[in-house]
């Protein structure tokens, strides 16, 4: 009667491949994220109201600086990469740190899953959410603020806005291992990435900017991920993400993603990974090495 | 036989605080050792250096013969963990994590047994996060269930279960353990501990205070062996014997001793002598609980 407790296990379930893993991760991951009002609220709402709040304080206004275009032609593919950093950077740092606060990668430690495929699983959900959140605020733009999109430049926009996401996904990763505490998630990524985000011409374009500030932006992950959604959408067909924009993009991910396997720890903190309450928390990801 | 747990000489220390101090413990397939001590005596830090989540300061710690720190995948695949303190993801369903989880192993349990293993059948389409709190308790064990572990690690398993379903854990534990598994567990219930366990090992301040069988930690307890308790009229005053008085209140009086027999004859002649009737006579051994609270006394 007791061996009744607990059934043997169904060996007509097969064995799966860690590969194989990576789709569920993405659905649980997809499911976790539609399932909290916090990521939605990041991804989607911030960059929305963005883009109808600052196309409406400027009515009828056009920019100079961008040679005498609409505001909704400068702002739509603005707030698309806004969109981009905040999906990639914003939600991975909030979501990971608070798994990891709870308790559940330490949990996830003690399976069979690979750390590799846990990730793998929020960069795949991180990808869908944030072409979706992409796709609505292009949309609003074309279709509420007459904004228009270039012929052929749809291909070269979902490039960019592919590589910015992984970007700032590796970018997420590397911060949410300096991060010790789920509270601090949010002020500090938004702390990292308001500024750099106003320095590359994310929310205004900027004319009178000093030389030295242009060059520091260029070298950011975020200037690279709005002027080639820019581009694409303003140009078209051959305007995609410019080498020298990928390979800062490219050095930005490599960066995180050895200071990620550096320093991330699955345990929360007061495991293993003890660490001063605020030493390192509020460090912006100027550790990982530039391109 | 080398057991599949071997923990030997294990230190662990937290900065300049030590934790764990020289243990050692070893746990056979098909045994189950029960890791008691009080809050605070190191059984959690001990169980997760076993489970591979801190290297130890020092000793030699082996499950299934492999160094667990950093542990493989293989040897992950062979192993379940109920943490102290674990957590899930509070907004999947109970079904959607349990399938999650079970995608890991391979052999791997369906969904629908492990639900019926820790009584969570109606909970299915439950979001974790609105689980109660011992709920949740029974999805973490299931989830630990979920491939076919050869170690089971239960940091206080039944902690917030009511009483059906803490038997119900009892009864899949006990149903591992007959198919093999080797099993450490923690627990504050020493009812618990005298169900499951095969081997006990008592912490005390990071330190091994005693290891043995529940019967012989028992034993091993200062105060004696057996517990007579009877009622005669009030205000009698006992003679002296082979026992120690625990109490005597309105009457009751309750004997500890090592030599029951001796005890009882002797208590029977002075009753006879004196005309004193003794009712309600009662022979028992102390409980486990007795046992391990005069172990584990301060003074
Ligand atoms: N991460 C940590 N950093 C520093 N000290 C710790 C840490 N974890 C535990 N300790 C200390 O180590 C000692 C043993 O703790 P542990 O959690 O192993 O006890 P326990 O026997 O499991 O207690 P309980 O019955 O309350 O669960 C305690 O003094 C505790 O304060
Ligand atoms: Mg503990």
């Amino acid at each position: 009667m007791i061996e009744d407790a607990l059934s043997e296990p169904d060996l007509s379930l097969g064995p799966r491949s860690p590969l194989a893993l990576v789709p569920g991760q993405v659905r649980c991951q997809l499911l976790m994220l539609v399932r909290s009002p916090l990521p939605a609220f990041i991804t989607l709402v911030v960059p929305v109201m963005l883009l109808v709040a600052l196309d409406l304080v400027t009515p009828e206004m056009t920019l100079r600086s961008l040679g005498g275009v609409r505001v909704a032609q400068f702002l739509t593919p603005a707030m698309a990469s806004f969109a981009v950093l905040n999906a990639g950077f914003v939600d991975t740092v909030v979501g990971t740190t608070l798994a990891r606060e709870r308790g559940i990668l330490k949990l996830l430690r003690a399976t069979p899953l690979p750390s590799w495929v846990y990730l793998a699983g929020r960069l795949g959900a991180t990808l869908v959410v944030g072409a979706g959140s992409v796709a609505v605020v292009t949309l609003i733009g074309l279709n509420l603020l007459h904004a228009h999109l270039a012929p052929g430049g749809l291909g070269p926009f979902a490039a960019a806005a592919a590589a910015g996401l992984v970007a700032s996904f590796a970018l997420g990763v590397a911060v949410a291992a300096l991060v010790t505490s789920a509270d601090s998630a949010l002020p500090v990524s938004y702390a990292i990435l308001l500024p750099i985000a106003f320095i590359s011409g994310v929310f205004f374009p900027a004319p009178t900017e000093a030389h030295w500030l242009r060059a520091l932006s260029d070298a950011l992950p975020a200037a690279p991920v709005a002027r080639a959604l820019e581009a694409a959408f303003a140009r078209g067909a051959a305007h995609g993400p410019t080498v020298h924009q990928l390979l800062v993009l490219a050095g930005w991910t490599l960066g995180a993603t050895g200071l990620a396997a550096w320093r991330f720890s699955w345990a929360p903190t007061g495991g293993r990974h003890r660490r001063g309450a605020h030493g390192t928390s509020h460090r912006p990801p100027g550790t990982a090495p530039t391109p | 036989m080398p057991g599949v747990i071997e923990v030997r000489g294990l230190t662990h220390r937290y900065g300049r605080r030590v934790a764990v101090e020289d243990v050692s413990f070893c746990v056979a397939r098909g045994e189950v050792l029960g890791l008691l001590g009080r809050n605070g005596a190191g059984k959690t830090t001990t169980i997760e250096i076993v489970e591979g989540y801190r290297r130890p300061t020092a000793g030699l710690v082996r499950v299934l013969g492999r160094d667990p720190f950093g542990g493989d995948r293989h040897l992950r695949s062979r192993i379940g963990v109920v943490l102290q303190s674990g957590a899930t993801e509070p907004t999947l369903r109970v079904r959607e994590l349990l399938a999650l989880h079970a995608g890991f192993y391979h052999p791997r349990r369906r969904v629908s047994d492990l639900i019926a293993a820790v009584g969570l059948e109606g909970e299915e389409r439950t979001v974790v996060g609105s689980l109660s709190g011992g709920q949740h308790r029974r999805l973490e064990l299931a989830l630990a269930l979920a491939g076919d572990p050869e170690v089971l690690f239960l940091d206080e398993p039944t902690t917030g279960l009511d009483p059906e379903g803490r038997r119900q854990i009892w009864a899949v534990v006990t149903s591992l353990r007959a198919r093999g598994a080797a099993i450490l567990l923690t627990s504050h219930y020493l009812e618990e501990v005298e169900v499951l366990a095969d081997e006990v090992v008592v912490m005390q301040r990071g330190k091994v205070l005693v290891t043995g069988s529940p019967d012989a930690l028992r034993s091993a307890a200062p105060l004696g062996t057996s517990e007579i308790a009877f009622r005669t009229r009030p205000h009698v005053a006992l003679p002296e014997g082979p026992w120690v008085v625990e109490v005597t209140r309105g009457g009751r009086s309750v004997l500890t001793t090592r030599e029951p027999l001796a005890a009882i004859e002797q208590l029977a002649a002075w009753a006879r002598h004196h005309g004193i009737d003794i009712e309600q006579l009662e022979l028992r051994r102390p409980s486990l609980e007795d046992a391990y609270l005069q172990l584990t006394a301060e003074p």
